[in-house]
């Protein structure tokens, strides 16, 4: 069964659609088991753009994106005979991904509270002195100083709230694939972006508030 | 299933998933009806949407030269031990042999036997030690060409 979903709903979660059709991704995964490089370097041709760009957002800079979806890409390669077909090839490549990027982003908040611990108060603050990869125009586009408040909310998220949302709101994962990949309850991943949005709004608002 | 019961406001966890098309389409259905009613409803929707819509999405694209990079740098990556083909590479070494067994056959005998060539030149025994050398390199080829052969056939 073709499972080809685009859904281009104009309103939210578009443009999802697997990358490849069911079929040609089981031959692939069939030549890469039997040691077929040239069928390995195929699926990461046809696979690196969109993961790079959603590596990218999840951890907000281009060459920590880039190397975390090496290192899935890799993974995937060492597990492949393991593989035992339960989900499609593109799920799977989204777990590994999401799980690297959960520990990239638990591992850099940990950085931040160790420096923040062991200064002193005359010290300045970190948080504003750090380099915030998503606040770099050069590579983000932002739209005004909204867009770029709610790109640092989303940085503030708890990393489980974080993933749902870009899954949900960037990658158009429906929620059911998202509870897949993060290996949630659906009512979990439900409960995650609930939370998600509620804080964005309140942050926009307290934004405005404070323009006006 | 269509539901009977109309909706008297929805909560915003209803309205976001709506929003996100992740109800199923007899709720979607309801909402959509109560929507276009309540106006109080439908400005809570455009609020979430207008909210939504400020979230930053795009991403500068890769070039095609930026992903080629970055294939080859995967590529490169790969285990090593993975990569070769070990059929080849036993038929690319027993040919390696086969060519040097061929170049010293043809070489004179009598660099064999020192006493039995005229030595004019001491370049002419330097020569000689270095075929005899050759000769106890092939030796040892020689000694593992079976080895080889075994390897080149179990592919």
């Amino acid at each position: 069964m073709a499972r080809s979903r685009c859904r281009i709903d104009g309103q939210g979660g578009c443009g999802y659609a697997l990358w490849m059709d069911e079929n040609t991704e089981k031959i692939l995964l069939t030549q890469i088991q039997n040691g077929d490089e040239g069928s390995f370097e195929a699926l990461v041709n046809a696979y690196s753009a969109r993961l790079i760009g959603m590596a990218w957002r999840m951890v907000g800079n281009r060459e920590d994106g880039e190397d975390l979806v090496q290192e899935t890409f890799l993974r995937m390669y060492k597990n492949i005979a393991k593989f035992r077909g339960d989900s499609s090839l593109s799920t799977w490549l989204y777990r590994i991904l999401t799980r690297l990027a959960i520990d990239h982003l638990r591992r850099q908040k940990l950085k931040q509270k160790i420096f923040f611990l062991r200064n002193t108060e005359d010290d300045l603050d970190p948080l504003e002195q750090a380099a915030d990869p998503r606040a770099n125009p050069g590579e983000i586009y932002l739209a005004g100083e909204a867009g770029r408040k709610l790109t640092k909310a989303l940085g503030r998220l708890p990393v489980r709230q974080q993933m749902v949302f870009n899954l949900r709101h960037h990658e158009g994962l429906p929620l059911k694939e998202i509870a897949g990949v993060l290996e949630l309850e659906v009512g979990t991943v439900k409960a995650h972006l609930h939370r998600a949005v509620h804080f964005l709004r309140k942050e926009l608002k307290d934004l405005q508030g404070g323009l006006s | 299933m269509t539901r009977d019961v109309q909706l008297t406001s929805c909560p915003t966890e209803q309205l976001i998933l709506f929003h996100y098309a992740e109800l199923d389409e007899g709720d979607c259905r309801q909402v959509e009806q109560h929507v276009q009613q309540c106006r109080a409803c439908r400005a809570e929707l455009s609020s979430l949407r207008e909210v939504l819509a400020q979230v930053p999405t795009a991403v500068p694209e890769l070039t095609a030269g930026e992903l080629q990079r970055f294939s080859s740098r995967v590529m490169q990556q790969l285990p090593r031990r993975q990569r070769f083909n070990r059929p080849v590479l036993g038929w690319a070494l027993a040919g390696a042999v086969a060519v040097l067994l061929a170049l010293n056959l043809n070489a004179p005998v009598e660099t064999l036997i020192p006493a039995q060539v005229s030595m004019p030149m001491p370049m002419m025994a330097e020569q000689e030690m270095v075929n005899q050398l050759e000769l106890l390199q092939n030796l040892d080829l020689l000694e593992n060409l079976d080895l080889l052969q075994q390897l080149a056939s179990r592919g």
